[in-house]
């Protein structure tokens, strides 16, 4: 093999099909971020995690050559959370699908999630914390969110039609990039999206939804009217958690699903964690519960994590290195509709009706190509839609499905489907080496001040003062949903930056530069720290948030600066030579 | 056609470097190591996903019905090649067939066990004569007995579930275990109950069985049209059975054919078992797919509801009420219309196609090429259960989830598969659905375990037994003095 050379976007899915200038720079700003994650992965968490560096089997083929392709075999997972049924196993089967789909378990939507452990790998039933993750559809944390589309939101729930459910499994990364590049794309994408199918004569259309920059913009807390500017474009920022995007429920006329929007489904977060996965421990791999309490890469009792964890570990103790395969990213799988002798259509469907009739796939490709140019074991869907059309005279709440507790249920909405969809990644795999020796647990050290992330000040001091609630309780802001990708800088430009950082042990001198892929660093950029502070916040990726120190700064780079990608060299104590967090700043 | 992905990565990185990558052509499966026809018995996958385990499953199908080694029971023999593979009307009993049946380890008052493949006495001693059927199927529960005491023949749901074929013959089971499995229960002596519920209760024995133990259970059809022969496994054997009218039972030969089997193997990977179910593929339809060139032994594409005695009723489970002191049954000669429920995934159809292809090649007469497999089950969650855990245990996260279809044979557990208008009123099931709750056996005096593996309450309940029905067949040496649960 050789090196690849680019990673494509998702599902390789063009969204300027008939804009070849645009498709170019978004294709390559989006390897250039995948890239970033890679290397960030591969650097592992040096900072304060002991037994968390020093990857090697986990490849960046824009980078090595990856050698012999081996195989893609498919790490699979149910979209339904894990973790619900984990946590809370005496519910019944319509008060957990309830649960996944708006939060509460009852009817007239009082009763939230309880509470659970801190650590579910040491549980002590006395330190316990609300439900998270803590989002507005929050709790969807297996690289899977739907929305249900109600015919009227003021209704009592189970008073409600179910008009269309929407399913994706698209990264938050990726549309923040398709925004960097052509902010009306994205309103046209919605636009298209949401109100597919377009052609249907009204009589058959469920939505009717209208989606403008400004309903996507990113807005000044203070004065709501007020866009956001991103310093970079001169244009709007983005708002990922816009009233198109917002939460489990929606009409026909706002809500919806475009991309995932739970804290930790990130594919910044799920490239970190298949990194990680790569290291061999000393607890072995036979079980996927012990072996991600031991390597602390996810949580426990997703479908997800555990398992892709095991799956990545397996691998290369067998001598594999791996990579996510090429395009990389989280695909929805065909639903495993059940059988036909477990669905019951009303009268009025036309005869022989079947689920599979109704389902739409909008976004992503039934297959795509391996390596070896045949094709992978598996669907590479973003986006699909169960709707009946409005003039069929019945809609999804109509149709009855029977539970797995013998008993006929109306389809209320998407948390029964999930259990019938599967997600998967696409592990490219190549033979490789012994694996290496395997190490102890992960534990906590304080060596280093951890850079976290580093974005727009004005996109930051939006998003982290403009704060939502929960159906938990726990108030969120929305500097929760931001992406972990770095800023893009002009040559000849000052730009104001905020960088925020887990704290060593020591306090001392804070010291921050820019450096590149040689650990050299970027000539011609100045930094200027304006003042620190405090602030809590769910870093994108995690599930629970956290207290982090909070670093102003203006980044002032030379018209005569070399472009390019650069990491972040970050002290606060002294220490020489702090471990690179790669992929923190673009200069253009 | 099926996609292979052909790397050995069972031997290490050796074989690895030893086989290019190359694939077949089929898009639908992707497995690390494909099934080939050899006698080797896999003792784990090495990728926890469907695809892998479903070429696992196989793998152990072809392992397990390779020809046995004569000399030593549950061993292949090594001198049979590919080509021997499914001959049909082949005398040699095939590996899982000398195992030992359970009723040669579980005995009525704690007697000791037979040897390792060896039963007595035979069932039928008159009418064993030689290997076959006197060394194979002597003294296994081929058995059918009299309507008031069905054992054997009653397996595929609760209370009186026989499955009766469109030749008016009902389907017997048979249930054996492998030597690593057998090894475990004679060294600690659980054939005696009393040994189990002293082991169970403490936390550091337990009844846990060792990776690589395996279970079988096959059902077989007594199959009476000899041009159906060469499509099946076929083994001529004593049956036990009572003729219509009469209470008494009578030993006859039988020519009996496989139409299903179950293979379950505890592994690293697979601490919850891996769950392998095959089936002949001319048993019966998918669920509104009725193949019209198929010739169903257990389903009558003609069936009329003015004559059928369940009245073309699909998965229609036969009933008994009392009577008399007795009880008044649907007669077992009844015919009962077997559809599956749920189809089987379409990466399982391209495997088995892949498999059958690969049986044809090596022998175009082979009759495992009219088998399939119609899916495995394993644990995402692979958990080990530790000492001392009470049922219900967990399930791992059982693969594929019950809404999912979750895994049943239509020949094994027909009434368990929520047909229509039969709603067995328990919802979906799967293999580990009920074997979450094997118990160890009755005991003398309640013994109750305290580790929780599956959730629900931590009331210290009956002591489980590793997923293994088995074990609770177990007497003790006056069997009346353990009988609480």
């Amino acid at each position: 093999m050789a090196l690849w050379s680019r990673f494509l976007t998702p599902a390789d899915i063009d969204d300027f099909a008939d804009n070849p200038g645009l498709r170019e720079q978004l294709q390559t700003l989006w390897s250039e971020r995948v890239d970033g994650f890679t290397q960030q992965s591969i650097t592992g968490t040096p900072w304060q995690v002991t037994y968390s560096s020093g990857i090697t089997a986990y490849l960046n083929p824009l980078r090595t050559d990856p050698g012999t392709f081996a195989a893609s075999p498919g790490i699979r997972w149910e979209a339904m959370p894990g973790r619900i049924k984990a946590y809370f196993p005496n519910l019944t089967n319509l008060q957990r699908w309830s649960l996944a789909d708006t939060g509460y378990s009852d009817s007239s939507q009082t009763t939230t999630f309880g509470r659970i452990v801190q650590d579910p790998c040491n549980p002590n039933p006395d330190q316990t914390q609300s439900y998270p993750p803590y989002g507005p559809r929050g709790w969807q944390d297996e690289y899977c969110e739907w929305s249900i589309t109600y015919d009227d939101l003021s209704k009592n729930v189970d008073q409600r039609k179910v008009l269309r459910l929407d399913f994706v499994c698209e990264n938050p990364e990726y549309w923040h990039t398709l925004w960097n590049v052509d902010p009306n794309r994205v309103v046209a994408l919605y636009n298209e999206v949401l109100n597919y199918p377009a052609g249907y004569p009204a009589a058959s259309r469920n939505v009717n939804k209208v989606v403008t920059l400004d309903d996507l913009t990113l807005k000044d807390p203070s004065n709501p009217t007020v866009p956001v500017i991103d310093p970079f474009t001169g244009g709007p920022a983005y708002n990922p958690l816009n009233a198109f995007n917002n939460g489990p429920a929606g009409s026909p006329t706002t809500g919806g699903v475009m991309h995932l929007t739970s804290t930790p489904n990130t594919v910044q977060t799920e490239i970190g964690l298949a990194g990680q996965a790569t290291l061999q421990r000393n607890c072995g791999n036979s079980v996927p519960q012990t072996l991600i309490c031991c390597a602390q890469y996810g949580q426990v009792h997703r479908n997800s994590d555990p398992h892709i964890g095991q799956s990545v570990n397996l691998a290369v103790a067998a001598g594999l290195n791996v990579t996510l395969a090429n395009p990389p990213g989280l695909y929805l799988q065909n639903p495993v509709w059940p059988s036909d002798a477990w669905v019951k259509f009303p009268a009025t469907a036309p005869a022989n009706a079947r689920l599979q009739d109704y389902f739409r796939v909008l976004r992503g490709a039934e297959t795509l190509n391996d390596p070896n140019g045949q094709p992978f074991s598996g669907n590479f869907y973003l986006h699909y839609v169960i709707e009946i059309p409005a003039d069929q005279g019945f809609c999804l709440s109509d149709i009855q499905i029977l539970d797995q507790d013998g008993s006929w249920h109306p389809l209320r909405g998407g948390a029964q489907i999930s259990e019938w969809i599967n997600v998967q990644i696409f592990p490219a795999a190549y033979l490789g080496t012994a694996p290496g020796t395997p190490l102890p647990c992960v534990g906590n050290q304080d060596t280093y001040a951890w850079p976290l992330q580093l974005l727009y000040r004005s996109v930051w001091d939006a998003a982290i003062n403009t704060s939502y609630p929960t159906v938990v309780g726990q108030t969120m802001t929305l500097a929760s949903n931001t992406v972990i990708i770095p800023p893009r800088v002009s040559r000849g430009a000052t730009t104001p930056l905020v960088l925020t950082w887990f704290p060593s042990g020591a306090s001392g001198t804070t010291t921050l530069a820019f450096v590149d892929d040689n650990g050299q660093p970027a000539s011609g950029v100045g930094v200027t720290v304006s003042d620190g502070g405090t602030a809590k916040y769910c870093v994108p990726g995690n599930t629970i948030p956290s207290q982090v120190n909070v670093l102003r700064l203006s980044v002032a780079v030379d018209p005569s600066a070399t472009p390019g990608v650069f990491g972040i060299r970050f002290s606060d104590n002294d220490q020489p030579n702090p471990p690179v967090a790669p992929a923190f700043l673009t200069i253009v | 056609m099926s996609r292979l992905l052909l790397l050995a990565v069972v031997a290490g990185l050796a074989a690895l470097l030893a086989t290019p990558p190359a694939i077949a052509a089929d898009n639908t499966f992707a497995c690390l190591s494909p099934p080939t026809l050899t006698s080797a018995l896999p003792g784990d996958t090495k990728f926890p996903n469907q695809d892998n385990f479903n070429c696992f499953a196989w793998q152990e199908f072809i392992a397990l019905t390779w020809n046995s080694s004569y000399q030593t029971p549950g061993q292949p023999d090594p001198t049979a090649t590919a080509a021997q593979y499914g001959t049909p009307a082949s005398t040699t009993p095939l590996v899982w067939e000398t195992f030992s049946p359970d009723g040669a380890v579980f005995k009525p008052a704690a007697l000791a066990p037979d040897p390792f493949g060896v039963t007595s006495p035979p069932a039928c001693p008159e009418l064993a004569t030689g290997r076959n059927p006197g060394t194979l199927f002597a003294n296994s529960e081929l058995v059918g007995v009299p309507i008031s005491a069905l054992s054997s023949i009653v397996q595929a749901g609760t209370n009186y579930s026989w499955v009766t074929a469109q030749n008016h013959k009902p389907t017997y089971y048979d249930v054996r275990l492998n030597q690593p499995e057998y090894t475990y229960l004679v060294t600690n002596k659980f054939y005696d109950a009393r040994n189990q519920g002293t082991a169970a209760v403490s936390t550091t024995q337990g009844v846990l069985l060792p990776n690589g133990a395996i279970e079988i259970k096959a059902a077989w059809l007594e199959i009476t049209d000899q041009s159906r022969w060469p499509r099946y496994r076929m083994v001529q054997l004593p049956i036990l059975d009572t003729p219509t009218d009469s209470v008494t039972s009578v030993c006859r030969m039988a020519h009996m054919g496989l139409v299903a089997l179950h293979i379950i193997q505890k592994t690293p990977l697979g601490q919850q078992f891996v769950w392998a179910s095959f089936e002949h593929v001319d048993n019966q339809p998918d669920y509104g797919a009725v193949d019209s060139t198929v010739d169903y032994t257990y389903y009558n594409q003609n069936c009329d509801p003015t004559t059928d005695h369940y009245h073309c009723d699909i998965n229609h489970q036969p009933t008994c009420t009392p009577q008399g002191g007795g009880l008044l049954c649907d007669p077992v000669a009844a015919p009962v219309q077997v559809v599956k429920i749920v189809p089987t995934p379409a990466s399982t159809v391209a495997l088995n196609d892949h498999v059958q292809n690969l049986i044809r090649q090596a022998n175009p007469d082979s009759v495992f090429q009219y088998y399939r497999l119609v899916d495995s089950m394993w644990p995402n969650n692979n958990t080990v259960i530790p000492a001392g855990s009470m049922v219900s245990l967990t399930d791992g996260n059982a693969q594929p989830p019950l809404a999912q279809g979750g895994l049943l044979n239509p020949l094994i557990e027909t009434y368990f598969q929520n047909s229509p208008n039969q709603n067995n009123g328990k919802g979906f099931l799967g293999c580990l659905s009920c074997h979450v709750a094997a118990p160890i056996a009755a005991q003398e005096n309640p013994v109750r375990c305290t580790v929780q593996t599956g959730g629900g309450s931590n009331t210290p309940s009956r002591c489980a037994s590793d997923y293994s029905f088995l074990f609770s067949k177990a007497q003790c040496p006056n069997p009346l003095a353990c009988q609480t649960q």
